[in-house]
């Protein structure tokens, strides 16, 4: 398993230097860049900021800023921010946490929902349980979540005053404030993957259920409880996981949205930010760390198969 | 008890209530990425930096002119040459990684000299015009040369009023990068905690010149600015020193504690890029000009959040407003027909007017904001008589872009932020294809823009620069269309709060905030 692993990780590098080639060009050829807004402003320094166009080599044909920044990247260099002048390495790796941190807690939220309703619902199969369950899962997949968002937020935060509206807590000011701060965005975000996962998790143990030996096991007389999570959902979460594991991305993108409604210093925060002021080192820099996290969580899942059903085996 | 000093402040006037020392101000920003107060011109990154340093003057809150701050006076040796006095005994920040506490030194001439030059060198948001020279007379004065009499160094808040001092020792020794996280100058607030796009505070400077009431000032990272304006009335921030949005002004114009400071605006026109055919026909434009009803447009949408505008200039720079710009932009839908006849424009089979088989058919090309409803109205009558008006809109820097290049269409939302300055930016030909979108070239205008900035007398400038404004709009080049206000968004316990114009002045020779 440990070689299957290291073949995946291997594959990764050509992709990834494919990611960051159509990048490069989606965002070059796109019109509007950050030296152009500057210039827009009605006060603007005009030989100072031809001069920072050329320090940060944006005056040189594409392919040749392309191969700078490969060679960057090989060093570990993402460039500088054409805004803020820092290391895009350096704002990218601060907030990346943030965004783990975000989009973790949003796959919990996610899962403590999905797996507990769609077990109930398949075991209250057409009963008036399993139609209020599929009445969540279409709620919740059909609501935009930055909506959704405003709402938890103008209802908890402005109206009741129970959670905070912005921001991330301090681990030093206590769990319980940082883990306060952590619902809103949390539940927002983990919504619509639990509305997915809840219909996916009630149909595999729909389909499980309807196995021969459910059947012998309910036969032998094994309490339902005990064949309803000991013999049926163990073998319904492996799609369960798969879909978690792939909507891990639609988490990654989700977040881009929901840390502006929350104030949630993230990756998705820096994107959105670098893309208004055309700021092209870093959109790239958070592109390919969002594309390597996808990979990543992609190979996790694959490898976590395994771990739930031992008749699987990589090698 | 709050009601009771309420009842009392509409008895007796506001000034019942007496100021209360201490505290914390809470102000909420989108993104705050670096705090070197040359390297920017976003309003967030300058307003957390003006805490931190002095600029000579201020733009005054009342009559934006400009107010004493670090030059105790100034003034004007000759055409060329102004003579700066500095307030002495103001001290830099101490207690830092660059002045260990108590050792600490006085701003002087020299440090003026070092901050213009570093400013000209390195600002890409700003520029100072055509200054020759910066020199040090004594410790207390200093001399700033320009090629040409300039005027609008000292009244436009876009060249020296930008300009706050700087130590030198602080640049050497953190270095441009270091600097940008940790700025150190004499102003009423010393940094204590910066991370970007999380936390930002600062803490009142024992040692500054004005007595300072604040305690500390705490910026608060809120991108969005629905829920800025929600953290305010939840009371989680005090200010949002900017609201960009009418709708949202006209929502929270009622809401309970919380007040709204109108001051400054922006320009919003139709402009034209005079050399796209068929609008580089002086015909064409004027008929689209006659075929507006913008009373209407600006009534329905925009006001009593911003007024109707006749030209370029707007009402809160100190050059004139000129009556007779009114009597240009008459609403006559019959006579812009006739002028469109008049050129060869005839209805074809589909309603459309056309001329030699071409449909008179264009799209205006616009950001988001109120502009796109007035706009949406507009666009409404242009089809009615017969022109296939359609509105586009389009991220900002890609209209941005798509302005500076020509813009295929030839016809766009024009946009300013309307300072002092603002009609040379926007119409000179010196600024074709930057700031000037309408590639408009007149010599005479470039003569009479030239000649006001040179011209020191205020009652000639002022004449020189609304006669350019006069042939710009005789031109058509642009149809303006409205100044929008611009406000602060201010808790009741906040007072003494002024707009940020320029920089944020929390402690000045005019106010001094303080909070309940």
């Amino acid at each position: 398993m440990l070689a299957y692993a290291a073949r995946r990780l291997l594959g990764m590098v050509p992709v990834l230097l494919g990611i960051a080639f159509i990048t490069f060009a989606l965002v070059s050829f796109a019109p509007g860049d950050a030296i152009r807004l500057m210039l827009g402003s009605e006060s603007v320094n005009v030989e100072n900021v031809e001069r920072l166009r050329r320090e940060l080599g944006l005056d040189l044909p594409w392919y040749q800023q392309f191969w700078n920044y490969l060679g960057g990247i090989l060093s570990g260099d993402l460039g500088t921010s054409i805004t803020s002048r820092q290391p895009v390495a350096d704002q990218v790796f601060q907030r990346f946490p943030n965004t783990l941190v975000l989009t973790a807690a949003s796959l919990l939220v996610a899962l403590l929902i999905a797996v507990p309703l769609g077990v109930f619902a398949a075991a209250r199969h057409n009963g008036a349980g399993d139609y209020l369950a599929m009445g969540f899962a279409m709620v919740g997949v059909a609501m935009p979540n930055f909506w959704l968002g405003l709402i938890l937020l103008i209802v908890f935060g402005l109206e009741l005053r129970w959670l905070p509206i912005r921001g991330i807590g301090s681990l030093a000011d206590g769990v319980l404030d940082y883990a306060s701060h952590l619902v809103l965005p949390a539940v927002t975000l983990g919504t619509s993957l639990a509305a997915i996962l809840t219909r996916l998790t009630r149909n595999t143990m729909l389909d499980v259920l309807g196995e021969d030996y459910v059947r012998t096991a309910r036969a032998k007389g094994v309490r339902p409880g005990r064949v309803l999570f000991r013999h049926a959902l163990r073998n319904a979460l492996l799609p369960v996981v798969t879909a978690a594991g792939l909507q891990f991305g639609a988490l990654l993108g989700g977040a881009v949205i929901i840390e502006t409604v929350f104030s949630w210093p993230g990756l998705g925060l820096l994107s959105i930010n670098a893309i208004r002021q055309r700021d092209l080192p870093t959109m790239q820099g958070a592109v390919l760390v969002f594309a390597t996290c996808f990979m990543l969580v992609t190979l996790l899942t694959d490898l976590l198969y395994a771990a739930i059903n031992p008749r699987i085996r990589y090698g | 008890m709050t009601v009771g000093v309420v009842a009392l402040a509409l008895l007796v006037g506001a000034t019942a209530l007496a100021q209360q020392r201490g505290g914390t101000l809470r102000i909420a920003y989108t993104s705050i990425t670096q705090l070197d107060p040359y390297k920017t011109a976003a309003n967030d990154e300058i307003n957390a930096s003006s805490l931190v340093f002095d600029p000579l003057f201020v733009i005054g809150k009342d009559d934006f002119q400009p107010v004493p701050h670090l030059a105790e006076s100034w003034e004007a040796v000759d055409d060329t040459t102004w003579e700066f006095h500095l307030r002495q005994g103001v001290m830099f920040q101490d207690g830092n990684e660059v002045f260990p506490e108590g050792q600490s030194r006085e701003v002087t001439a020299d440090d003026v000299v070092y901050s213009v030059n570093r400013f000209l060198e390195v600002s890409t948001a700003f520029t100072l015009g055509n200054v020759t020279s910066v020199e040090a007379v004594d410790d207390y004065t200093v001399r700033i040369t320009t090629a040409e009499p300039d005027p609008f160094l000292v009244t436009d808040v876009n060249r020296l009023a930008r300009v706050v001092i700087v130590p030198h020792e602080a640049i050497e020794q953190l270095g441009e990068e270091g600097f940008a996280r940790h700025p150190i100058g004499s102003g009423p607030f010393e940094l204590t905690s910066f991370t970007p796009d999380q936390n930002l505070t600062f803490q009142r400077n024992e040692d500054y010149w004005l007595d300072t009431y604040l305690d500390a000032v705490e910026f608060v990272f809120i991108p969005d600015p629905t829920v800025q304006t929600i953290a305010v009335e939840a009371g989680d921030v005090d200010v949002v020193p900017y609201l960009f949005n009418i709708d949202s002004v006209a929502q929270l114009q009622d809401a309970p504690g919380i007040e709204l400071y109108p001051r400054g605006g922006s320009y919003r026109g139709l402009g034209f890029n005079v050399t796209t055919p068929p609008f580089d026909e002086f015909e064409v434009r004027d008929a689209i000009s006659k075929a507006i009803d913008i009373d209407a447009a600006v009534a329905a949408v925009v006001e009593p959040f911003g007024h109707r505008a006749y030209g370029q200039v707007p009402p809160w720079v100190d050059f004139e407003q000129d009556p007779t710009l009114e009597e240009l932009w008459e609403y006559d839908p019959e006579e812009a027909l006739e002028i469109l006849e008049s050129v060869g424009f005839t209805p074809g089979p589909d309603g459309v007017l056309q001329r030699d088989g071409e449909p008179l058919s264009f799209a205006i090309k616009t950001i988001a904001g109120s502009q796109v409803r007035v706009l949406t109205i507009l666009v409404t009558q242009l089809q009615e008589l017969g022109i296939d008006a359609t509105l586009q809109q389009q991220d900002t820097a890609v209209w941005a872009e798509d302005l500076q290049t020509g813009n295929d269409t030839g016809v766009f939302f024009d946009y300013s932020f309307a300072g002092t300055t603002g009609l040379y930016s926007l119409f000179h030909s010196s600024n074709a294809g930057r700031t000037n979108t309408h590639f408009y070239e007149n010599e005479d205008v470039d003569a009479l823009l030239d000649e006001a900035s040179r011209t020191v007398d205020f009652a000639e400038r002022n004449r020189l620069w609304l006669e350019a404004q006069r042939l710009i709009m005789q031109d058509r080049a642009a149809i303006p269309l409205y100044f929008e206000f611009g406000y602060s968004v201010v808790s009741e316990r906040v007072h003494d709060w002024v707009v940020p114009w320029g920089g944020l002045h929390l402690v000045s020779l005019e106010n001094n905030v303080w909070v309940e």
